[in-house]
């Protein structure tokens, strides 16, 4: 059951009015029915993967008391040593395994792969509450939260199903407190959460599986394509991610606002960047900043020696780019982060745009740009089913044909599409100012808002048909 | 909350439902309510999933004549004309058309399981297949070719109504369907079927027969189409039967085995001339018999002329009838 389908359609508006009109009375059933929604939610997918997800809980809980018991003995650190490994070790057996076991039959055992696969089918959304298991121990370690006594507080913590599949990975210390505390409704949450739906269904229906259609089909074809229909791939893939990711995310928070949480957002207008540094303060919020504060800043940050913040940066976005999966174009897409942001760390400018003001200056927009085709290329490295291909991609973009007119697919596709998308830009820089593009603040007749609202379900249903499935669920 | 949710329901649920409901009465894709012939009535209809009402009309009428003898395939199985092929089978036969619009592989097999789970005699059955058939081993997206729920047991029976639903909301139907329910004029979207017959679930085309007869079909754009039409009968694709297309044909056959079906694989004889992929013919060669297989793709007699079909992707049912008596 993906946000976008009928299934989530029905789903959510009786999950909804149970949790506010049947359960209300008391936090702890309303937590309690979350759970189970949560859990039927994942069922839906498998109901053999809820096995796994209760097992991956429980042991964070077990080991989270054990840690809060223990506190202050050598054997506290243990139990946290414990889950951790937990968590990785299943991570690893079901989505490295293979990766790391045929590469080793391949280059050691010159013999055939097959043998040591063990071919398991990854769980939808392991990658994420794995995250969220471990730093549920981190932070009882570190004192920064109390273990939860309340067994349904932590599995409903790991399980919340708005974020279960792919994120927010939201912090323990930020949620399990919402938890706890009585949630109300206003009427104002319940519009601003409907709001940020909306905006969220639109990207990901309207803008990025209308980009799939094109870039899937370039890919599934590369040696036949010009340079020039290639580099419109680039831009148009470097779009779709962004609003496939954000356009879930945005579901994803605004569905938890209307059962009363609040998310920290994990977009925040990436590609108005000046510099990968600034990229990446703003792309998957947390995530980046669970590997800085779970990876880098536990090796050192950046108050150690430069050579070593160097290797620190290198580290984590090795360890981000296997996160996002076992190939070795991952991993590459990780390196080529890391060495474009080399030269930030060295001259002292990847702390440099830490405000969130752009002005319309020509060198700004210069920057803007260069740092949108840095990461549109670490995108196409990104999306490329291997590094051979990624390499024949990239010669074919600096031959002759990236003079020659690009292919267009079909001109009921490509005239629509980059008029959706020309006004989505704009849509974007409004809702960067606005918060959100129907924002109150800037359409103030609530008629016009309410026709507004229509005009995209409208767009959203002509649109809400070749259906895809968000690129994060592969991870 | 109570005025989130009085204004949500007023603004956009009540709207939602009122169009739903007007869908749901009108049911112009007649898959909302059961109809004992889905092509009767002088209404004028739209082009329907025929996956769906070949599976209803079945169901509707399996008690009265105990269909045993199935006819498979896509929208070229319809020229497979029932009283034709009556001809090579036993006296009690009793045949059906169970085919579906851009059938696939799937379909054919899912509707094979279907049968064969109900317990259904499958006595003959006659399989009408083409390279974009054998290559499907799914159904193609959209409201006229999407697999009836029942046959996947209702796993995709939201998806498959709601794509109806948006068929319906399509601005140029909408347009045209109020045009019609007004003017009584059918317009580009509407038609009026003429064909069918429930029994047998057969359709022809016979408005296209007497024109044939009358000599006015072939006029000069058809000819130009048929002329301009690319034919290569070197052309190879690639093998269309891949695993999961084995595993169905493994399917399917062992059905036919517990049944001791009396079947026939026919490769369509296509006005392209691409003759199917020699590896895909192996594969059906070793797993139906080459006695049962019959390959009319490529350049042969039927692909040479053009008067042997209605458009480059359809011929006609003489083509079905010489077909049958060759294969029998």
């Amino acid at each position: 059951m993906v946000f976008n389908s009928i299934e989530f359609a029905i789903f959510l508006p009786v999950v909804f009015l149970m949790y506010w009109f049947v359960f209300s009375r008391s936090t702890k059933a309303q937590n309690a029915f979350l759970l189970f929604a949560s859990y039927a939610f994942y069922a839906f997918w498998d109901w053999k993967l809820t096995g796994l997800l209760l097992g991956l809980s429980l042991c964070a809980y077990i080991n989270g008391r054990a840690i809060e018991h223990y506190q202050g003995h050598r054997i506290a650190r243990k139990f946290g040593i414990l889950n951790i490994l937990l968590c990785i070790s299943v991570l690893f057996i079901f989505k490295y395994y293979d990766f790391f076991a045929g590469e080793f039959s391949r280059v050691v055992l010159h013999g055939t792969r097959d043998k040591l696969l063990l071919k398991l089918v990854m769980p939808v959304g392991l990658s994420f509450y794995v995250l969220r298991s471990i730093s549920y121990t981190i932070e009882i370690s570190k004192r920064q939260i109390p273990a939860e006594k309340d067994i349904v507080t932590c599995l409903t913590y790991i399980a919340f199903f708005p974020q279960l599949l792919s994120g927010p990975i939201a912090r323990p210390n930020q949620f399990i407190p919402q938890l706890k505390n009585k949630r109300t409704f206003t009427y104002e949450k319940g519009a601003e959460s409907l709001r940020q739906i909306l905006w969220g269904l639109f990207k990901k229906v309207v803008i990025a599986d209308n980009c799939a259609i094109y870039v899937d089909s370039v890919f599934n074809n590369i040696p036949a394509q010009s340079g020039s229909t290639l580099l419109m791939t680039a831009l148009l893939y470097t779009l779709q991610i962004y609003a496939d990711f954000s356009g879930y995310s945005d579901m994803a928070i605004g569905v938890g606002k209307l059962f009363g949480f609040n998310s920290l957002p994990n977009f925040n207008y990436p590609y108005f960047s000046r510099n990968v540094a600034e990229f990446w303060r703003k792309w998957h919020i947390s995530l980046t900043s669970w590997f800085r504060d779970y990876i880098y800043i536990p090796l050192g940050g950046n108050r150690v020696p430069t050579f070593r913040v160097v290797i620190n940066t290198g580290v984590v976005f090795l360890v981000s780019g296997l996160w996002h999966g076992a190939n070795w174009t991952f991993i590459t897409w990780g390196v080529y982060h890391a060495l474009l942001f080399v030269p930030l760390i060295i001259t002292g400018t990847s702390r440099k745009y830490k405000d969130d003001i752009i002005d319309f200056s020509f060198r700004n927009i210069l920057k803007v740009i260069l740092t949108f085709f840095l990461v549109a290329i670490g995108w196409l490295i990104f999306r490329s089913e291997s590094i051979g291909q990624f390499f024949t991609i990239i010669s074919t973009i600096c031959s002759k044909s990236l003079f020659s007119i690009p292919w267009l697919y079909e001109r009921r596709w490509y005239i629509p599409t980059f008029s959706i998308i020309f006004v989505f830009i704009i849509l974007e820089w409004l809702n960067k100012k606005y918060n959100t593009v129907f924002s109150p603040s800037l359409i103030k007749s609530p008629v016009l808002r309410i026709i507004i609202y229509w005009v995209f379900l409208i767009i959203i249903f002509i649109y809400f048909g070749e259906k895809q499935s968000f690129i994060y669920f592969n991870f | 909350m109570r005025n989130f949710l009085i204004r949500l329901s007023s603004l956009f649920i009540l709207p939602v439902l009122i169009i739903v409901s007007i869908y749901a009465i009108l049911d112009p894709f007649r898959v909302v309510k059961h109809y004992d012939d889905y092509y009767g009535g002088e209404q004028a209809i739209p082009p329907l999933n025929e996956g769906h009402i070949s599976l209803q009309t079945y169901e509707t009428y399996k008690d009265t004549y105990h269909y045993d003898s199935f006819i498979f395939g896509n929208s070229r199985s319809r020229v497979y004309e029932v009283e034709e092929w009556m001809k090579h089978l036993p006296a009690e036969a009793s045949p059906f058309h169970f085919y579906a619009l851009s059938e696939s592989l799937y379909g054919m097999m899912k509707k094979l399981q279907y049968l064969d789970e109900h317990e259904a005699e499958i006595n003959n059955a006659l399989f009408i297949v083409d390279e974009n058939l054998l290559k499907q081993d799914t159904n193609l997206k959209g409201h006229l070719f999407a697999i009836p729920p029942k046959l996947v047991n209702y796993s995709n029976f939201t998806s498959f109504h709601f794509d109806n639903l948006r068929a319906f909301l399509d601005f140029g139907f909408i347009k045209c369907y109020i045009k019609y329910l007004f003017t009584g004029k059918p317009g580009e979207y509407l038609y009026f079927e003429s064909g069918y017959t429930a029994h047998y679930n057969e359709d022809k085309n016979v408005e296209a027969d007497e024109n044939i007869e009358k000599g006015t079909f072939y006029d000069t754009a058809l000819i130009e189409e048929f002329i301009s039409y690319s034919r290569d009968s070197s052309y190879i694709s690639e093998p269309a039967i891949k695993t999961k297309q084995q595993e169905m044909l493994n399917t399917i056959k062992s059905i036919l085995e517990k049944h001791n079906t009396d079947y026939r694989f026919i490769i369509s004889p296509l006005y392209d001339q691409h003759p199917i992929n020699p590896s895909d013919l192996a594969i059906l060669n070793e797993l139906f018999s080459e006695e049962k297989v019959f390959n009319f793709s490529g350049k042969n007699e039927f692909t040479d002329d053009f008067h042997n079909f209605y458009e480059p992707l359809h011929y006609r049912p003489t083509v079905a009838t010489a077909i049958m008596d060759i294969a029998y």
